[in-house]
């Protein structure tokens, strides 16, 4: 019997299908990669229609399963999704241009980024471990590879290589934990594991636990595993690491709360530990170091990894708080990161060779001659700082909020500490943009300053951190209750 | 329209914007287009919403439009939530407002166009009076404490960019004030009735769970005796929020300096709507004033005496917007005054009229300014009445109006004030407003007389200079001095419509106020006789022309004013010098206040400053050091991941 429901998966399949169409495109339209960005976007943007029709349906029956369970979607997914194309499609529109002017302008970046978004949604819309696996290393590779684009560069290659390599280790980790989780409990669907772990646990089962723990932490870049972060976000160019940051960092948590307060919610007690002081450590060694960074790519980078950290106290909050919690703190971080990102693209210049116009020194006194940029940026910026009132105050608030109502103070007062820290160095980010003089005399930009596309994706994102910051109950609402669909 | 009452201050936002961001490449006739413009179709829409408002029964008028939640998780303690809305409601009592402030609004942002043609910054001035626009008719259509609260600040700090919006003149040569630092004195009155204000809508919140206006007068009669003190407190606290927007004693101080604004700004801020929101929020939450009758005493006490208080101050300033400014402050003792014996309906037919008139005396006092290019002491003026012929028409009759002569305006509503407190048994509060009505009377003649009236006292050259005001400026005169004489006939009380049913704003308001808002009286039926009513009536006017008579008569006679003023001797000097209360408040609050400040800031600069710049380095020399973990080097990455991992499987194995 075929259990086979193609509306179901079609957010997947057209994702897929427009990625391969793309790819076919690329040698006849290698000098416009626009045309190419256009089908790129076309393919996310159906993704987009399908996933809105199935949110449409998903409450009137519940979660709708095909292929035998291995697909799953529902509410959660789906909102997942939604963050995941949007993210998507604001890359898209960060791009054009941008590579164009790195002289980077591989149409390929256009089939590669739907593929790795299927890979995404792959991971995000099922409760089947292997096939979290299958989405994990779909959109990996695809990374790696947009990670070391322009490959002239050595940095892009270096950071690629090295993401390449850690990437290869914790999926290594990923695999062996799936092997020991198959042997406790003779399937890898998250629903059979929570069956067993309540049931009969045992230590074979604690340790595939551990090791699928680590990959995910390596992938959400938790402190240890995060020494990919820095060199691959430098070297890759910087469109794409704003979508690294967003879009790997959303995936990678949704597919980690089926995991953990989903299959393993009744054994809290085992995992609260190591996920509590992992939060704790990663927030810490992130804003100290950060503190430390000149360079603009590099400060952002370390600040994603800080907001993992304030991403995992959610973790250990009740289960509807946590939910409602992390998925408004990543369509808020999506917003805010991509656009930091698409400024420091449109600030930063580049060639083939190298890139330049990321230190901090060189955004001084950017503020009255880009205004359009450096108000943009002093959003993004506050709004990473957690000042109201933008997306990232409530994604903190709610956050702290659900921490203190499970009486997790602990990590309540640490996650408020480095608020403080991180305050700091975005603040210097402004300080620089407002209050420095230019170091040298700068060619006068237009008043924008900035290319059609680029402006679209600063639009988008200005004005969703702050609706998301002033009216954020629109998304928490439609978090509400997705907690018990997570499994 | 009732389904979108927030367009009503979402248009004016529109001009800010507007105005904002392309106000200064466009030209100053699209800037003063699009500034009125919006305030015009935002007072059309006003129209529109209470015509429908109007066509409900009597008894379901109250539309409520909800924009969306605004923290729905703020929690108060355990299990209590507290679930604000943005909603904005429309009932009788907004209604009136709404349209005051729209109607009043535009005129003088027409009359801006005027008035301002010729300053620097025409753009930005328009920006801020459509912010005020925007925040006022929140403040107004709120549906709830909080959204009010959201409108009351927006007015004060609007209040506070235009009294400071000539910023760089000097403003008072006695103490040596800037314009700068007028508004920085409004605002740091007013944060002082606002902490208060914030703190009693907390009270309430935490009490009753609710802020919207809709439930708070439920809960109020739902709960018993326990919570009486808290809702004395509540009062008190909100009623000192009102003091400091409404500038009453203590808190008045700052108003008579708010005149550092434009005079435009004058009236519609400081005159005709902002300060009246005071008076609104009590009148708003008669629920609750009517179950803490104690402080009701205290606001009708407040009122009275700030009434008397203000009116013996107009009476010697010689600034012709200090004189406004005080009369103001006294009007606005008037309205609390009648809010706190209960007649809700008076104070709020007194804070209509008194928009109109007053905002006509301000506009007035702003023409003959601007003729006499930026004079504004009255002791330089005289006989303008030849040079400025409908200026001085409408200022009479506004002067007129203000003084309570019929059948002007002022004159039935302050009559209704007069009557609520005589028939509420406060006779002692009757004697001191009678007493400060023959003051206004007093004090605003001597104002016509100085300046209009009489010899000139300026220059040649300043005779020659002055001219009638151009059509922007007289044609919102005179359709206010229209309105301030006819607008008292919206409400004729009984003994004088014929034994007919003239009462009309009574009735438009009867179903917003516990008992109707008429006071005692109401309630009482008709115990208190039409020859009581006729007799007290035909006092107060005669008392208004006996104040008028003394004015004209004294400052006719060009040396009477100084030898009476120094046959006064003493009590002249105190009220010349404002009872020295500025130098009372400098001495008592500034002062110790400043020292307390320069100790805290020792403190703050050396031990919290120096703990917190300590645990800074220390942070960023941990950073410095952990930094060197970062090494470049794959191995040493695969390493510390490996550490990781035996960590974390370590704990699993040890469990």
């Amino acid at each position: 019997m075929v259990d086979f429901q193609l509306p179901v998966v079609m957010p997947i399949v057209a994702l897929a299908v427009f990625g391969l169409y793309t790819l076919l495109m690329v040698p006849l339209f290698r000098d416009r990669a626009r045309v190419l960005a256009f089908f790129a976007l076309l393919g996310i943007g159906l993704a987009g229609l399908f996933t809105w029709k199935l949110w449409g349906a998903w409450r009137g029956v519940g979660a709708l399963e095909t292929a035998h369970g291995m697909v799953r979607v529902d509410g959660f997914g789906l909102l997942v999704s939604g963050v995941l194309l949007g993210a998507g499609a604001l890359t898209v529109f960060a791009s054009v241009r941008f590579l164009q002017r790195e002289d980077a302008d591989f149409g390929e970046f256009y089939a590669l980024l739907p593929l790795a978004l299927a890979g995404m949604l792959t991971m995000v819309n099922t409760t089947h471990l292997m096939m979290v696996l299958i989405g994990l290393e779909v959109f990996s590779l695809a990374l790696y590879v947009m990670t070391g684009m322009t490959r002239q560069r050595a940095r892009s290659v270096e950071g690629a290589l090295k993401y390449f390599l850690l990437g290869a280790f914790a999926s290594g980790f990923f695999v062996y934990g799936l092997a020991l989780l198959y042997g406790a409990c003779g399937s890898l669907d998250m629903r059979a594991v929570a069956d067993q772990a309540v049931r009969a646990p045992s230590p074979m089962l604690w340790l595939g636990m551990g090791l699928v723990l680590v990959a995910f932490a390596f992938k959400i870049a938790a402190v240890p595993f995060h020494h990919w972060v820095p060199d691959a976000y430098m070297g890759a160019p910087t469109n794409v690491t704003g979508f690294m940051a967003a879009a790997t960092k959303t995936a990678a948590f949704a597919a980690l709360l089926r995991f953990l307060p989903g299959a393993f919610g009744e054994q809290s007690s085992v995992w609260v530990p190591i996920i509590t002081w992992l939060a704790i450590l990663t927030m810490t060694v992130a804003n100290l170091v950060a503190l430390a960074q000149r360079n603009i790519k590099r400060l952002l980078a370390f600040s994603s990894i800080s907001h993992a950290g304030y991403l995992l106290i959610a973790l250990v909050c009740r289960p509807e708080r946590a939910v409602s919690a992390v998925l408004y703190y990543l369509a808020a971080y999506a917003f805010m990161t991509i656009g930091a990102f698409a400024v420091a693209a449109a600030v930063g210049r580049g060639d083939a060779r190298s890139e330049e116009g990321y230190e901090l020194e060189d955004w001084g006194g950017l503020g009255w001659q880009r205004p359009a940029l450096s108000v943009a940026m002093t959003v993004f910026m506050l709004s990473l700082a957690g000042i109201p009132p933008t997306a990232g105050f409530f994604g903190k608030y709610v956050i702290f909020q659900a921490a203190i109502e499970a009486e997790r103070y602990l990590l309540a007062i640490v996650g408020v500490l480095n608020a403080v820290i991180g305050a700091y160095y975005y603040l210097r980010v402004l300080v620089y943009i407002w209050m420095r003089e230019p170091e040298e005399e700068a060619v006068p930009a237009p008043w924008f300053g900035v290319t059609f596309s680029m402006a679209v994706v600063l639009v988008v994102a200005v004005v969703g951190t702050l609706y998301l910051g002033i009216v954020p109950e629109v998304l928490l609402r439609a978090t509400r209750g997705l907690a018990a669909v997570l499994l | 329209m009732l389904e979108r009452l927030w367009l009503i201050p979402a248009l004016p936002l529109i001009g800010v914007l507007g105005n904002m961001f392309f106000g200064s490449r466009m030209s100053r006739r699209a800037v003063g287009w699009l500034g009125c413009g919006v305030v015009f179709v935002s007072f059309v829409l006003s129209g529109w919403a209470v015509a429908e408002l109007a066509r409900l029964p009597e008894e379901a008028r109250l539309a409520v439009t909800e924009v969306g939640a605004w923290m729905p998780f703020a929690t108060l303690g355990e299990n209590s939530p507290l679930d604000v809305r943005w909603s904005f409601a429309l009932d009788p009592l907004s209604a009136l407002m709404i349209l005051v402030v729209t109607g009043v609004g535009f005129l003088i942002h027409v009359y801006s166009l005027g008035y301002m043609a010729h300053e620097e910054g025409f753009a930005r001035f328009f920006v801020y009076l459509n912010l005020f626009m925007t925040m006022m008719l929140t403040l107004v259509l709120a549906g709830n404490l909080l959204v009010m609260f959201v409108g009351w600040e927006g007015v004060g700090l609007c209040s506070y960019l235009l009294i400071g919006f000539f910023y760089d003149r000097p403003f008072d040569e006695r103490t040596g004030m800037s314009c700068a630092d007028a508004g920085r004195k409004a605002f740091v009155v007013n944060r002082i009735g606002d902490y208060a204000f914030l703190l009693g809508m907390l009270y309430l919140a935490a009490t009753f769970g609710t802020l919207e206006f809709s439930e708070i007068g439920e809960a109020v009669a739902a709960s018993g005796d326990a919570t009486h003190a808290l809702l004395v407190g509540v009062g008190l606290l909100l009623f000192f929020g009102a003091c400091g927007k409404s500038a009453q004693i203590p808190l008045y101080v700052w108003l008579p300096d708010a005149m550092a604004g434009p005079t435009p700004v004058s009236a519609l801020i400081h005159a005709a709507t902002m300060v009246t929101a005071g008076v609104y929020m009590v009148c708003r939450m008669s629920a609750l004033y009517s179950a803490a009758p104690e402080a009701m005493g205290v606001v009708a006490t407040v009122g009275a005496l700030t009434a008397l208080f203000a009116a013996t101050m107009g009476v010697t300033a010689t600034d012709i917007k200090k004189v406004l400014a005080y009369s103001t402050v006294s009007q606005l003792g008037y309205m609390f005054a009648a809010a706190g014996v209960g007649a809700y309906a008076a104070a709020m037919f007194h804070l209509t009229t008194h928009a109109f008139f007053k905002a006509l005396l301000f506009l007035g006092a702003g023409a003959v300014i601007h003729a006499m290019g930026g004079v504004q002491d009255v002791r330089r003026m005289g006989a303008l009445r030849n040079k400025l012929p409908t200026t001085h028409a409408t200022f009479v009759v506004a002067a007129l109006a203000i003084a309570g002569v019929v059948p002007f305006a002022g004159f039935f509503s302050k009559d209704e004030i007069l009557w609520g407190a005589w028939s509420a048994g406060e006779r002692l509060l009757w004697g001191v407003l009678l007493v400060a009505a023959a003051l206004t009377a007093f004090y605003i003649f001597r104002l016509v007389s100085l300046v209009f009236w009489g010899r000139w006292r300026g220059s040649a050259g300043a005779w020659e200079h002055a001219h009638e005001a151009p059509p922007a400026m007289v044609w919102p005169l005179v359709v206010l001095a229209v309105l301030s004489a006819v607008g008292g006939w919206i409400h004729i009380p009984e003994v004088l419509s014929f034994g007919r049913d003239w009462a009309w704003l009574h009735h438009w308001l009867a179903p917003v106020f516990a008992g109707g808002g008429h006071g005692e009286v109401a309630a009482a039926g008709t115990s208190a006789s039409a020859a009581e009513e006729l007799g007290l009536m035909a006092l107060a006017l005669g008392v208004a022309m006996a104040g008028i008579l003394t004015a004209v008569a004294i400052y006719r006679r060009e040396d009477l004013p100084a030898r009476l003023a120094e046959r006064c001797g003493l009590l002249y000097r105190a009220v010349r010098n404002l009872y020295w209360v500025d130098e009372l408040y400098d001495a008592v609050i500034v002062r110790p206040f400043y020292r307390a400040s320069r100790f805290c800031g020792a403190f703050d600069r050396w031990v919290v400053d120096g703990t917190v710049n300590a645990a800074g380095i220390a942070a960023d020399l941990a950073g410095q050091a952990i930094k060197f973990f970062q090494t470049g080097y794959v191995r040493n990455y695969a390493l510390l991941f490996l550490l990781g991992v035996v960590l974390i499987l370590g704990y699993l194995a040890s469990l």
